[in-house]
């Protein structure tokens, strides 16, 4: 049963949108300002990843490698041996795809404090095209050891995120999306942000529905609208994708015996996969469902689009709430 | 900040002659300690008398203080001659030879075929994978800057691992970030694994590369003593602006006679009594020369 005062507040009627690469830029430069040995790095995306105020201010702590993925991720982990504090960011894609090698051996292996930021995860670059979606970056990520994996759903989220990130040791990996997406927190005060915790934004013991990312706040949406027609679907958001919250799987696994996953990445090995092997390895009797890209790779046209065409978005959500239900009875 | 410098004594050109064959000898014990396992013999032996240079006379250390921060910092980019490093660390005095001699590759050990800086100490960068070296010491390199320390960043690349990718854009970045503290070595012992370099993907003219991608080159006979030695004497203040890249001409497997100018020996063991027999001799011999050399006060 999830007690209602454990619910975490949100607020979507009004409508408010704010980029998470925006407020990592932000954030990063917040920290700068006390921080000496924060260092921003990049490879050609400044004005992307909302670097462009932190190199005006901190030219100096700004680094720009140019279109060098693996010489920067490699670079950044020297920076962090010799005691600095580099936050690397680029896309998502070049970080993880071009740089996967970078990423394994000098940051995961050798544990070395190197925080990666990964902008338009995902289908969220839309008409971009697969180059530069990442719909592996969480699958591959996930099987290396030490990494942390940050899934912020909102740009207070995101804030907060970055600031732990700053005070703790350790590679870790900030997913983050292109658009702006709608704000669920009213203030950085309001996130009750645990490494290795989630947030359970709505209520219910029909169905779970576990998201990251920019598909939260679509799984609200699709929990509210299924409230009217009196199906009581829980949302639970995971504040990291690794470590994970098995508590609150395996809460959700035997209160609602219906769990389904929705996250902007491939369905193989990311959120979807990681709730599944909690689950199923507890042995737990349930029903099961990921949403997310199915295994391939999408055609061409705007996130919104694309999101709807594999039901990622709330009317899809709603829809396969329903089948997963059937399949429960 | 004024460099603190570490007090070890510098030997000279001739006592790291017959330090560079002890290391050959020490090598050759841990092939053996090492049975059927066997390790990388040929490139390690290739890059034996730049490392004596560096670590027993070159770099400001102090192994009995291996995180001290104002070290000097040498990365084995071309980790798989971690044995050869071992061994040079060994005897620096950062941990028993005994200790590598009975644990090296085995459950446990802190001593396995490439490098881990958190199991060994001395040794600065997880390398093993080629074409990372370079870019860590870039960052190093970047973050001495950031930090007011004096340090120098050395890293060691093999040849073959000039073909990744990587090590170009690392060459484009060293002289834009101004890295004058920055020292690559490349051991140019012509051989990768499948042959000679030249005939799998040439990577000559090599300085002229290195050069153009704005280096500071330097090249030498990565076997004679006294050009390593006044090599490292005569670098670039650590605050100057260039990178320097010194072309180590070497021969793959240098100084044991089975193995030298051998590709097939990229690895190799020494099972065999016979084998055995005759690598313990050349290196014997390695050192029987270097010490004659010492005692008649030659240094040339």
């Amino acid at each position: 049963m999830v007690i209602e005062k454990t619910l975490t507040p949100y607020n979507l009627s009004e409508g408010k949108k704010h980029s998470t690469r925006k407020a990592f830029g932000e954030t990063v430069l917040e920290l700068a300002r006390s921080n000496p040995r924060l260092l921003a790095v990049t490879g050609d995306l400044t004005l992307s990843v909302n670097l462009t105020d932190f190199e005006k201010e901190f030219p100096e702590r700004f680094i720009n490698f140019g279109v060098a993925e693996q010489n920067m991720v490699a670079s950044a982990a020297g920076m962090a041996i010799g005691g600095m504090l580099p936050f690397v960011a680029t896309f998502a894609s070049f970080l993880t795809l071009r740089s996967c090698e970078q990423v394994r051996n000098d940051c995961s292996y050798a544990d070395t404090n190197v925080k990666l930021v990964g902008a338009n995860a995902g289908i969220s670059g839309g008409p971009a095209g697969p180059t530069h979606h990442s719909i592996e970056d969480l699958a591959m990520l996930r099987a290396m050891p030490n990494i942390i994996i940050l899934t912020p759903a909102d740009s207070f989220e995101t804030r907060v995120m970055v600031k732990w990130m700053a005070e703790q040791e350790g590679p870790m990996y900030l997913r983050l999306g292109r658009d702006p997406w709608p704000l669920l927190h009213s203030s950085e005060e309001a996130v009750n942000f645990r490494p290795g915790g989630s947030e359970c934004f709505c209520g219910g013991d029909d169905v779970t529905i576990f998201a990251i990312g920019n598909m939260v706040a679509e799984a609200i949406l699709a929990s509210e609208e299924l409230s009217k027609e009196g199906i009581h679907a829980r949302v639970v958001s995971f504040f990291t994708l690794k470590p994970i919250d098995r508590e609150a799987i395996l809460a959700a696994a035997r209160q609602t015996g219906a769990l389904i996953t929705i996250e902007d990445h491939n369905v193989i090995g990311g959120l979807g996969s990681a709730v599944a092997e909690v689950a199923v390895e507890a042995g737990a009797p349930l029903v099961f469902k990921r949403l997310g890209i199915p295994d391939e790779f999408s055609p061409i046209g705007s996130a919104d689009d694309l999101y709807a065409r594999y039901k990622m978005d709330a009317k899809g959500i709603m829809a396969t709430v329903r089948e997963v239900l059937a399949q429960k009875q | 900040m004024t460099l603190k410098a570490s007090t070890r004594q510098k030997q000279d050109v001739a006592q790291l002659r017959l330090t560079a064959a002890e290391l050959r000898k020490g090598l050759v014990e841990l092939t053996i300690a090492s049975g059927s396992i066997g390790g990388h013999v040929g490139g390690s032996l290739s890059i034996m008398d730049v490392l004596a240079a560096l670590y027993f006379r070159q770099l400001n250390i102090d192994p009995s203080n291996p995180c001290w921060e104002e070290r000097d910092r040498f990365i084995l980019s071309k980790g798989h001659a971690a044995m050869g490093l071992y061994v040079a660390l060994a005897k620096a005095g950062y941990f028993p030879m005994e200790e590598l001699l009975q644990t090296y590759n085995q459950l446990n050990s802190r001593f396995g075929k490439h490098c881990d800086m958190h199991k060994t100490p001395g040794v600065e960068a997880n390398t093993g994978s080629l074409g990372h070296g370079l870019s860590l010491g870039i960052g190093l390199a970047i973050a001495a800057r950031y930090r007011w320390l004096k340090y120098r960043v050395y890293v060691m690349m093999g040849d073959g691992e000039q073909m990744e990718g990587a090590i170009w854009e690392a060459a484009m970045a060293g002289p834009h970030f101004k890295l004058g503290n920055l020292i690559a070595i490349v051991d140019r012992n012509k051989f990768c694994i499948d042959g000679p370099t030249e005939n799998i993907m040439p990577i000559e003219p090599l300085a002229a590369k290195w050069r153009d991608f704005g280096w500071n080159v330097i090249e030498i006979d990565g076997h004679d003593m006294s050009q390593i030695v006044e090599t490292l004497d005569n670098l670039p203040p650590v605050d100057s602006q260039t990178p320097t890249a010194i072309i180590s001409q070497t021969i793959k497997g240098r100084g044991v006679s089975l193995w030298e100018g051998n590709c097939w020996y990229h690895y190799g063991d020494l099972v065999d009594e016979k084998e055995k027999e005759l690598a313990l001799r050349d290196v014997e011999e390695g050192i029987a020369r270097a010490k004659a050399a010492l005692s008649a006060g030659s240094s040339c």
